[in-house]
């Protein structure tokens, strides 16, 4: 896919999640004008791109919603409930022709009925019911009404850059671009700099237009217009009656005066008022003539001008996108940056050096800084992604018959922008299966004493270091029994097994089982929660269950802020050396005479009146042990466990860039990957819920 | 000459130029369009440098036969005056 | 035609008739020198816990991280002891579309030199000290019969990753 297209496709799902945001918005809380507003910015957003890219079909479509929008805005309609359902399908549907148009492909029968059936349904909510008229019409329409700014004379000048042709952009659509934003009174096609046919090199562009142009959309809207162009062409975007520009950009070509008699045959009114009026700047003209060294510093003063005036032409901050993988690759360098500086760190202790030392420390708090800004690049509000889930869960309650009042906590918790996407498949799962299996049927509920409606909630919150996702529902809880019959009817358990409610419950996310009674197209085809436990862990994530009978369920699910770099403590043990995650450590004890006499061959001590577990890293991984002087414990915690690690040595905090060990340490258990010391030595990263896992497994 | 191909495009650009290299040769250059539906800008911008040179050499210059489509790619980039034989 | 021979096809027959040669437990081994990445000295090795002794663990080549298998261990042979010129021969290993880096642990390189397709012979059932599968083929190097070594078997990811406990 090309880059152009891809930008399309990222910008495009955008759009439609700002429409789906608005439609929800609207369904919850009633109809407002700033959904409106935004509904129909999105729908005119997705036509003009895919205009540029000529994707007809979805223009055709998004057009005519975009009109009914455009009435309804004006409030020449009046928005009913009804509506929004429509939107909603149109919104689908609009989603779905831009699958097909980037994988260009014809519409299949299915869409094509679709879109003839909607597109009858939003021609006959048109208060005039007319048919549909081309475009510049509408929008004209649309202009004079009261709404919306001021209607405005811009003057945009483009050259195409050489290489624009092999861009593949079609300078066409851009044009025909115009006429929706606003009315081109006059397009000029600048030939000037076109060779003559024996020296032109046909794949090079040399052409440009200038264009005046009549809009009440602000700047930023106009230049969106060159959003996929903008690296291919030169562009100037300014008031018609800015003189100063107007005069600049004269100035500018090779042939003054042939570039301004053009745009006065053109009919370029803001060219010939300035012909007529400002003598003063035609003097300097004529003298500049004269004098060529005055010439070039005037040029450069109107070049200054030029800049000042765009500056302040454009006041709203932009967002910019760009590729994860130029993030990835950032981030890479700054942690390779830190290690190099790690180095220096070590070598001035080893110097006593301590200008180089205090320069040393100077430069690791800024590349904290710098790390921590890249880092923050990628980190996204978690609402603006689960917002589609209040979709997901109106159509799934509505296909089971049940009621279900869904609500999103804690949406602006920010997380990483690849852990929110990659979340987002098992958190659907996840939430169908409370709806179809947790949340009874409301008459169920009512004969129960609850409310006929269900709760379902997401929740988000930040927790030691990681991000902890709940979903919990006021259902019917899990069929305990149910679970342990199936998991020792599939032998995942035997029967005499002496498992708490909890592990229990937690059986539900091994393979193969599901107790759903019947297999809906919701959920309970048996895969599905042993994938969803997958998927989080692949995350360096956890799930777990609880749940009480009548009461409901809780799936809490746990994330780490970043995939990329850990803050670490570095242990030794053995031979090896491994790297605790630092937010999950609690505290450092050593494990003197006091503590061990009281352990008295248990793995427990006792830490201020609690039963801390502990979990000899050498006896974990079966090495040899070999009694060393001083042994320590690190506290570490996770979720609601905490455990005391026995290492050999402590050597402080690290911070790490996490590496792959590669496959052929695969099957290693408690290990979640490697890192380079400022060494060059390789450290072990802790897998600690992995390990957490397997020590409570042992206790019970 | 008479242009056999359906779309003329960034990929046929250079082909074209070679062609119309050849018929630059001669004093009448004239470009029969009956079978042209599509054009881009990249052939506009040809066609423009085509009729500049032959006004500069005082050779008559006809893109013909335009058929509805071409006309329409015309208007809309602003460069009717391809039609109009010489350049003003 | 052996498998060797068939991934080659497409190169120059001098590639192809390139190996790398080196001692391993006091014993003349060769590789093909396509198959190998790079030679590095010998560094710290960082053993990772339940692996195989002749996984010996993992090394710092360059910002990655790569594992490192004792040769003559893999062949039961013993163990290589390090010395002044002990390196690890970067092989590229590839199974199913997965490429991977793998470090051989060797005494020491010998040479880099051609061993034509003529030299060749395939390997004897018995009579080597080590397993027929690690060997590809036979080759004649300086009148004496040296194993060309089949590292798609002896870096046999499923086997290398084995827990040993």
């Amino acid at each position: 896919m090309s880059e152009e297209l891809k930008l399309f496709c990222e910008d495009a799902d955008e759009q439609l999640s700002f429409m789906e945001n608005a439609l929800i918005e609207m369904q919850e809380n009633g109809v407002d004008d700033e959904s409106i507003g935004a509904l129909f910015r999105a729908m005119h957003t997705i036509k003009g791109t895919a205009g540029m890219f000529g994707f007809d079909s979805v223009v055709g479509f998004t057009h005519i919603a975009e009109n009914l929008l455009s009435e309804v805005r004006e409030g020449k309609i009046k928005l009913k409930e009804e509506m929004i359902d429509l939107f909603f399908k149109s919104k689908d549907h609009a989603q779905k022709l831009i699958d097909l148009a980037v994988e260009d492909k014809e519409l299949d029968e299915d869409t094509k009925k679709t879109d003839d059936e909607l597109q009858k349904i939003l021609k006959s909510m048109m208060p005039d019911a007319k048919p549909t008229e081309p475009s510049e019409v509408i929008i004209q329409d649309e202009e004079s009404g009261d709404e919306g700014g001021e209607e405005e004379l811009w003057h945009i000048s483009f050259r195409l850059k050489p290489h624009f042709f092999s861009s593949g952009m079609d300078i066409l659509s851009i044009i025909s671009f115009f006429s929706i934003l606003g009315e081109v009174k006059h397009l000029l096609f600048v030939d000037s700099d076109i060779p003559d046919i024996n020296s032109i090199n046909p794949t090079e562009a040399y052409i440009g237009y200038e264009v005046l142009f009549s809009t009440d959309a602000p700047y930023a809207e106009i230049e969106e217009i060159f959003e996929f162009v903008i690296d291919d062409i030169e562009l100037h975007i300014f008031k018609a009656d800015d003189e100063d520009m107007l005069e600049a950009l004269i100035e500018s070509c090779d042939d003054k005066d042939g570039f301004r008699d053009r745009l006065v045959s053109s009919g370029f009114e803001n060219v010939i008022a300035l012909q007529k009026e400002p003598l003063k700047l035609e003097d300097k003209i004529e003298k500049t003539d004269e004098k060529q060294e005055e010439s070039q510093k005037i040029e450069s003063q109107k070049t200054e001008k030029t800049v000042s005036v765009k500056k302040k032409a454009s006041p709203k901050s932009f967002s910019l996108r760009v590729d994860s993988s130029k993030i990835d690759q950032l981030i890479n360098q700054i942690s390779e940056m830190v290690i190099a500086n790690a180095k220096v760190t070590r070598r001035a202790d080893v110097l006593d050096d301590n200008e180089l030392d205090e320069s040393a420390t100077i430069l690791s708090d800024m590349l904290e800084e710098i790390r921590t800004g890249v880092m923050n690049i990628r980190m996204v509000q978690v609402g603006d992604s689960f917002n589609k889930f209040k979709r997901i869960v109106h159509d799934v309650a509505k296909k089971v018959d049940k009621e279900i009042d869904f609500e999103i906590i804690g949406g602006e918790t920010e997380l990483d922008k690849m852990v929110v996407e990659k979340i987002s498949d098992p958190l659907m799962h996840m939430l169908r299966n409370s709806i179809d299996h947790g949340i009874e049927m409301p008459s169920e509920r009512e004969a129960l004493g609850k409310s006929p409606k269900g709760h379902v909630s997401l929740k988000t919150y930040p927790d030691a270091g990681t991000i902890v996702i709940e979903i919990s529902d006021d259902g019917k809880g899990l069929p305990k029994e149910k679970i342990l019959e199936k998991a020792i009817a599939n032998g995942l358990i035997n029967e005499n097994n002496n498992l708490s409610d909890k592990d229990i419950y937690n059986l539900i996310f091994a393979a193969g089982l599901s107790t759903a009674e019947s297999v809906s197209d919701i959920s309970g085809r048996g895969v599905g929660m042993d994938v969803v436990k997958r998927n989080i862990e692949s995350l360096r994530g956890t799930v777990e269950i609880d749940s009480k009978p009548g009461e409901g369920s809780l799936f809490t699910i746990r994330l780490p802020l970043t995939l990329a770099i850990i803050d670490g403590f570095l242990t030794q043990s053995g031979d090896t050396k491994y790297i605790i995650p630092l937010e999950m450590i609690q505290e450092c004890i050593e494990l003197d005479d006091h503590y061990r006499k009281e352990m008295d061959g248990n793995e427990f001590i006792n830490l201020r009146d609690s039963m801390l577990p502990l979990l000899d890293v050498r006896t974990y991984f079966k090495e040899e042990k070999t009694q060393s002087k001083r042994e320590n414990v690190v506290v570490v915690r996770y979720g609601d466990y905490k455990i005391g690690m026995m290492v050999d040595e402590l050597f402080g905090e690290f911070q790490t860039v996490i590496k792959p060990l590669g496959e052929v340490f695969r099957n290693v258990p408690g290990i979640s990957g490697g890192t380079i010391l400022g060494s060059g030595e390789i450290a072990l990263i802790f897998d600690i819920p992995k390990l957490m896992e397997h020590k409570i497994r042992e206790i019970n | 000459m008479i242009i056999e191909k359906d779309e003329l495009t960034i990929y046929e650009v250079e082909s074209l130029y070679q062609e119309l290299l050849g018929e630059f040769e001669s004093d009448l250059v004239s470009i029969d369009m009956k079978n042209v539906n599509k054009i881009d800008m990249s052939i506009i911008q040809l066609f423009v440098s085509l009729q500049k040179s032959c006004k500069e050499s005082s050779k008559k210059f006809e893109l013909k036969n335009l058929n509805q489509e071409v006309l329409d790619i015309l208007k809309k980039s602003a460069c009717e005056f391809l039609t109009g034989g010489d350049h003003e | 035609m052996n498998k060797g021979e068939n991934r080659l096809n497409g190169e120059t027959s001098e590639a192809q008739d390139q190996y790398l040669l080196f001692l391993a437990g006091g014993v003349l081994y060769a590789v093909e020198a396509l198959k190998a990445q790079e030679i590095v000295e010998y560094s710290s090795v960082t053993k990772v816990p339940m692996m195989h002794p002749y996984v010996k663990g993992v090394t710092n080549i360059r910002g990655n991280i790569v594992p490192v298998v004792d040769l003559i261990n893999r062949f039961g042979l013993g163990e290589t002891q390090i010395g002044d010129k002990t390196s690890i021969v970067v092989i590229n290993y590839e199974k199913n579309d997965q490429k991977m880096e793998i470090g051989m642990m060797i005494d020491e390189v010998y040479a880099v030199d051609k061993i034509p397709q003529s030299n060749l012979k395939k390997s004897p059932e018995f009579g080597s000290k080590i397993e027929a599968r690690y060997i590809l083929n036979m080759g004649k190097y300086n009148n004496k019969y040296i194993a060309i070594l089949n590292t798609d078997a002896i870096l046999n990811i499923d086997e290398l990753s084995k827990l040993f406990v």
